[in-house]
């Protein structure tokens, strides 16, 4: 025996049910493309932001060692060349807030720019690291990119030319 | 209730669905088309914001190659650059889709707007005599240098000026062809050169007959509007005054490079201190020169007003250091 054949009102429902649920299956699809799309954004950003924050590493690095204001004095000296001198006149500038400040954060933004002296071997309690510049977020809200730059130091008084590094730390904060 | 013919509800039904498939269309079209346009927008920020770190990155670069030219290019995208003088005055440049950068460090000299495919530059380390900072002179190639020949210092400054600037020496103005150029700077030592001179986007640099470049004197900036007359202290300051929009953008720039003199004064100072106090005998050089660097950092008000001063220390510097260096076993002033 046959079935009964639907009425067309049955139909009519069915069919706008039907549509209903395309409308729906396409609006679905196009939520999933959205939050797809958003989520590559948010890894590509992350990605340059890492990328930026390895150039700003190496632009302070070029940076500092290229500044006037650490060059050695004496011609004829490498081109990568601190003096003492100046570097503990920069160190005790920049101890407290001023113009100083303000135009090395332009320059350098948050970070710890450090001259350790390894040659000759610092006297008495002196460990041979002077901290030029240190700005920045709290201890416990930032990530660093450290680099290490062979340089010269040249102590004028002394007339000698030892050797040190600049440790170039940048800072990341980690929190907002 | 009489119950819709079958071909009239057929009717109503192809209606409605006709009418369903129009909407449901138009959402989804005006979707795509809204997602476009913001992916358009974006695609447009991210250019503008490349090439503003392309830019600063550039800038860093340039910083630590003085005394070279290079150049970047720019694809049609106007960079404004803003110095206002004045202690809350603005200082940024920006780009179009890009917000503005800070450049109150910045010693740039360069017209307003940059506009033009490529952008040169050139940068000149400023001594005064020690080493302050870099100047950067940025012109884009849609920037004309006319140069009126005189046979001494304009044309001095004609064969120093790169070639990849767009520049001419003439003998006078006469048919004088720069339409096709955005800005045209005119370089003279004759003001007389510049009567009847059409000044539409034109501006006039004039310098003494014989001026000393290396040395310090007075450059006027002229235009249709206005006449100002303001020293320049070496031929970077004097470049910088020919690159540079107007007189108040170079005031504004130059009061930067006095900023950075006086924080490079400090540390000369007590450099020199520190060596008086380590080496007895260069105690008397060094600490006149302490003194001189101390009268250069503490000096007070802007580069006009202070440009002699800072002059007159400069010779006494130099003078110092030759007097030091003369068979004596004290380390180099500066």
């Amino acid at each position: 025996m046959p079935l009964p054949l639907l009425s067309n009102d049955k139909k009519a429902q069915i069919q706008i049910g039907e549509s209903m649920l395309v409308i729906i299956f396409v609006l679905i699809i196009g939520v999933i493309a959205l939050v797809f799309v958003a989520r590559m954004q948010e890894d590509k950003i992350a990605v340059r932001l890492d990328e930026y924050e390895s150039l700003n590493a190496v632009e302070t690095a070029q940076l500092v060692t290229n500044l006037y204001d650490l060059r050695c004095a004496k011609p004829g000296l490498t081109e990568t060349c601190v003096d003492l001198h100046k570097a503990k006149a920069v160190a005790s500038i920049l101890e407290d807030p001023g113009p100083a400040r303000d135009y090395y954060y332009s320059l350098f933004k948050d970070a710890r720019i450090t001259l350790v002296q390894a040659y000759p071997p610092p006297a008495g309690t002196d460990d041979g690291k002077l901290v030029l510049y240190d700005v920045g977020p709290g201890e416990g809200n930032r990530t660093t990119t450290a680099l290490h730059i062979p340089v010269s130091v040249h102590n004028a008084s002394a007339n000698t030319l030892g050797f040190g590094m600049l440790v170039i730390e940048r800072y990341r904060r980690t929190s907002i | 209730m009489k119950p819709l013919h079958a071909p009239r509800k057929a009717q109503l039904e192809i209606q409605f669905n006709w009418l369903f498939v129009l909407v449901v269309g138009a959402v989804i079209i005006g979707f795509f088309i809204t997602v476009i346009n913001k992916q358009q927008q974006q695609a447009d920020a991210e250019q503008a914001t490349d090439l503003r770190e392309h830019l600063d990155t550039a800038f860093i670069t340039l910083f630590n190659n003085p005394d070279t030219i290079g150049n970047f290019t720019i694809s049609k995208v106007d960079i404004t650059f803003e110095c206002e003088p004045g202690a809350g005055g603005l200082r940024q440049y920006y780009i179009q889709g890009a917000g503005p950068v800070d450049s109150t460090y910045d010693v740039i000299f360069t017209q307003a707007v940059l506009t033009g495919e490529e952008v040169f530059t050139w940068t000149k380390t400023w001594a005064v005599p020690f080493e302050v900072t870099v100047f950067t002179n940025m012109a884009t190639d849609r920037t004309l240098f006319v140069f009126i020949d005189d046979g001494g210092s304009v044309k001095e400054l004609y064969d120093e000026l790169p070639g990849r600037y767009a520049k001419t020496l003439v003998n006078n103005l006469e048919g004088l062809a720069t339409h096709e150029y955005h800005d045209t700077i005119i370089i003279t030592s004759d003001d007389e050169a510049l009567t009847g001179l059409d000044w539409t986007g034109r501006k006039a640099r004039i310098i003494a007959p014989g001026a000393d470049l290396d040395g310090s004197g007075d450059v006027t900036f002229q235009d249709e509007e206005s006449s100002e007359k303001m020293p320049y202290l070496g031929r970077e300051s004097l470049w910088g005054a020919i690159f540079t929009e107007d007189a108040d953008t170079y005031r504004c720039t130059m009061d930067k490079a006095v900023a950075r003199l006086k924080i490079v004064a400090a540390i000369m100072q007590s450099r020199s201190e520190a060596i008086a106090d380590d080496l007895p005998h260069c105690g008397v050089s060094f600490g006149r020169a302490a003194g001189y660097f101390h009268m250069l950092k503490d000096l007070e008000g802007g580069f006009a007003a202070i440009a002699e001063d800072i002059n007159s220390n400069r010779r006494a510097l130099e003078q110092l250091q030759a007097i030091t260096l003369r068979g004596s076993t004290c380390p180099y002033l500066y």
